[in-house]
């Protein structure tokens, strides 16, 4: 969680506009859904489709103000100088270890699972993912990427019959 | 009667395979407990998904299994690294790690572990005093309003309890749970809500994946941001006597006091098993005779710790087995694991499955038996697999998680869900926004819509039902004491009234 009690504030801030932002969409789409169950299915608003949903969104949109008027409360502002410091802090060493992780698990799910056998995708997420934290000398990684691997595809496919991606 | 119903489910349980599972999930329950990084929930959710295809009666214990483990784990690497594996462990790190730096670390260790031991039967036994009465009452007075309620309230408690900064963001992490839970077709009319066009979204969104990835990915997110520190372990232990048992002995009224801390903060709803250590030690500092050795090696200090935390299972596991509301984060990922398998915890789970509290306390009662065992075991191979660089454990934790979602439906697109979750997971921890409501809306979300369209069906959309009805009076009055209790007026005039 952020520690900085004053950049928390500020998150709060936009958050609760964001989720205000989204709640009232999604009131309108659930009102959308009550008209449409009521001209087609014939149903009365407390049995339609979008009756709690549009409930859940007034609140959410209750909660969104509250948390933006809260913070107001507490001195949070948002100006330009803040949008500069989140831009700075995007590239921070931190950030920058995140994307990794990230990137990492993105270009496993999204690109190697399905292109490759799960086994030489798993290798090569493990072993890529290990390296570029520099877990310990390529050699031994490679070892480890390429025991766990196979362990993982042993134990679930062929002992426990699980089939995997 | 009750507990000769709890005998015959302990001899029911002693097949070689409900035996080896538990011993099995115990061992890997600690091994995760302890691991920084890693934690009872993320074990529960992990494991959840990897024992889709198993059957219920094999699945149930393990994910029992690695609950009691991973509770007990995390004490391993607060006395030996002074790094508590999971939260329910850091009030143990205290005292602990100056215990392993003198140079007793094995017998803290093996007072950890009974103190644990302990905890867990003393859960066991107040669970199966207190659940059938509960469930009876439940079964009788619960119908579509209470059911309604019931949902409400435990999103708005979990909510209220399980956030670090403010209650209004556990409430908001609630409802964004409900509104997930809307996603798909609804059971009434069967019209598609939410879906945007979508067909992988017709059958709405799973909930084990969205659990994987919420606790799993922000953890491995965390846990590897920033470099981590060299790890100095103080795994020595005197060639003199240790004097176990005259150290249990001397702590009796600890023990026994812990332990009713422990289920007594597991049984809140959303509480769970960090509060209920510090609490417990909190107490038994207060009524120590030598209080300044807390701190400083007391083994008062981790026995009260250890004791409440794994007596906080037993506890949590009360709400969850008779009101379907999860007393802690873990117990939330095990109710959604119950209803992965078919088992509807709630004021209907004894009609539908009457022994199955008893099932659940014979399990636990050999889980218990099997901490005491693989603890024993595990304790020197611990200090080794402590060293193991996380840069290294997590990216296995992520290759996991991955087969943890795609097994439920075998879908890819539960992989991209599960990731997505974590991501968003990420990002709203960072805000202190916290999971354990969410799912607990997502799982809940669909209790909660039927039951209402129901109530008003019935009643011709009039809301008195709600307010006519003496236990969903009740719950409207907690829900409401649970919001207004959190308003900084209400609390000014609370303390006006009560200066002390």
């Amino acid at each position: 969680m952020i520690q900085n009690k004053k950049t928390l504030r500020k998150t709060d801030l936009a958050f609760g506009a964001v989720l205000f932002v989204l709640a009232l969409f999604f009131l309108g789409k659930s009102l959308q859904m009550n008209r449409e169950a009521m001209d087609v299915f014939g149903s009365v608003l407390y049995t339609a489709p979008g009756f709690l949903p549009a409930i859940v969104s007034i609140i959410l949109m209750i909660l969104g103000l509250t948390l933006m008027i809260s913070a107001w409360r507490e001195g949070a502002r948002l100006s330009i100088g803040d949008f500069r410091a989140a831009w700075g802090a995007m590239k921070s060493n931190t950030a920058i270890r995140i994307y990794g992780i990230v990137a990492m698990f993105g270009v496993y799910i999204f690109l190697l699972i399905g292109l490759l056998p799960f086994a030489v995708a798993t290798f090569l997420y493990l072993f890529g993912f290990m390296l570029l934290f520099k877990a310990g000398h390529w050699l031994k990684l490679l070892f480890i990427s390429a025991l766990s691997s196979l362990a993982i595809v042993y134990v679930f496919q062929e002992l426990v019959n699980i089939p995997l991606p | 009667m009750g507990l000769v119903i709890l005998f015959e489910e302990l001899i029911a349980s002693f097949r070689w395979d409900i035996l080896l599972a538990l011993f099995g999930s115990v061992s890997l329950g600690v091994v995760i407990g302890a691991l920084p990084g890693l934690s009872a929930t993320i074990g529960i959710a992990l494991l959840s998904g990897l024992t889709y295809n198993f059957p219920t009666e094999l699945a149930i214990p393990i994910l029992i299994g690695i609950y009691v483990g991973a509770i007990y784990g995390g004490s391993i690497s607060a006395v030996l690294i002074n790094i508590p594996g999971t939260g329910a462990s850091a009030a143990t790190a205290l005292d602990g790690f100056p215990l392993a730096r003198r140079g007793e670390a094995l017998k803290a260790l093996y007072l950890t572990r009974f103190a644990s031991f302990l905890g867990t039967i003393f859960g066991i036994m107040v669970l199966i005093s207190f659940t059938p009465l509960i469930s009876r009452l439940a079964e009788r007075s619960f119908a579509s309003p209470e059911f309604f309620l019931l949902a409400i309230f435990g999103i708005i408690i979990c909510g209220s309890l399980t956030s670090e900064d403010k209650p209004i963001k556990g409430w908001i992490a609630g409802m964004i749970g409900l509104m997930l839970s809307f996603i798909g077709l609804e059971e009434i009319y069967g019209y598609q809500r939410f879906t945007f066009g979508q067909p992988q979204l017709l059958n709405g969104i799973e909930f084990i994946p969205v659990m994987i990835g919420i606790f799993g990915i922000p953890q491995i997110i965390t846990t590897l941001k920033t470099k981590p520190d060299i790890l100095h372990s103080a795994a020595q232990q005197t060639k003199k006597k240790m004097g176990l048992a005259k150290e249990l002995v001397k702590n009796w009224w600890n023990i026994l006091r812990s332990g009713m801390i422990g289920v007594g903060v597991g049984a809140v709803p959303g509480v769970g098993e960090d509060i209920a250590s510090w609490m417990s030690y909190d107490r038994a500092k207060k009524s120590s005779k030598e209080p300044e050795k807390f701190g400083k090696g007391s083994y008062e200090g981790i026995i009260a710790s250890e004791t409440a935390n794994n007596a906080c299972i037993g506890g949590a596991i009360i709400p969850l087995l008779t009101l379907a509301v999860p007393g802690s984060a873990p117990a939330a990922v095990l109710l959604g694991a119950m209803y992965l398998h078919g088992i509807r915890p709630g004021p209907m789970l004894n009609l539908e499955f009457p022994r199955f509290t008893y099932q659940m306390s014979a399990i636990l009662l050999i889980a218990a038996l099997a901490l005491l065992i693989c603890g024993l075991l595990l304790s020197g191979v611990m200090a080794r697999v402590l060293k193991v660089k996380p840069a290294i454990l997590l990216p296995l934790v992520g290759a996991l998680c991955v087969v943890g979602s795609y097994v439920i439906s075998i879908n890819t697109f539960d992989i991209y869900l599960m990731f997505i979750a974590g991501l968003i997971g990420f990002v709203l921890f960072q805000m202190g926004y916290p999971p354990a409501p969410l799912i607990l809306g997502l799982i809940l979300g669909p209790l909660a819509d039927s039951n209402l369209r129901r109530t008003l069906l019935e009643s011709d959309g009039s809301l008195l039902p709600f307010f006519t009805r003496p236990i969903s009076l009740i719950f409207v009055l907690l829900i409401l004491f649970s919001i207004l209790s959190q308003m900084k007026w209400w609390k000014r005039l609370w303390s006006r009234k009560h200066p002390s």
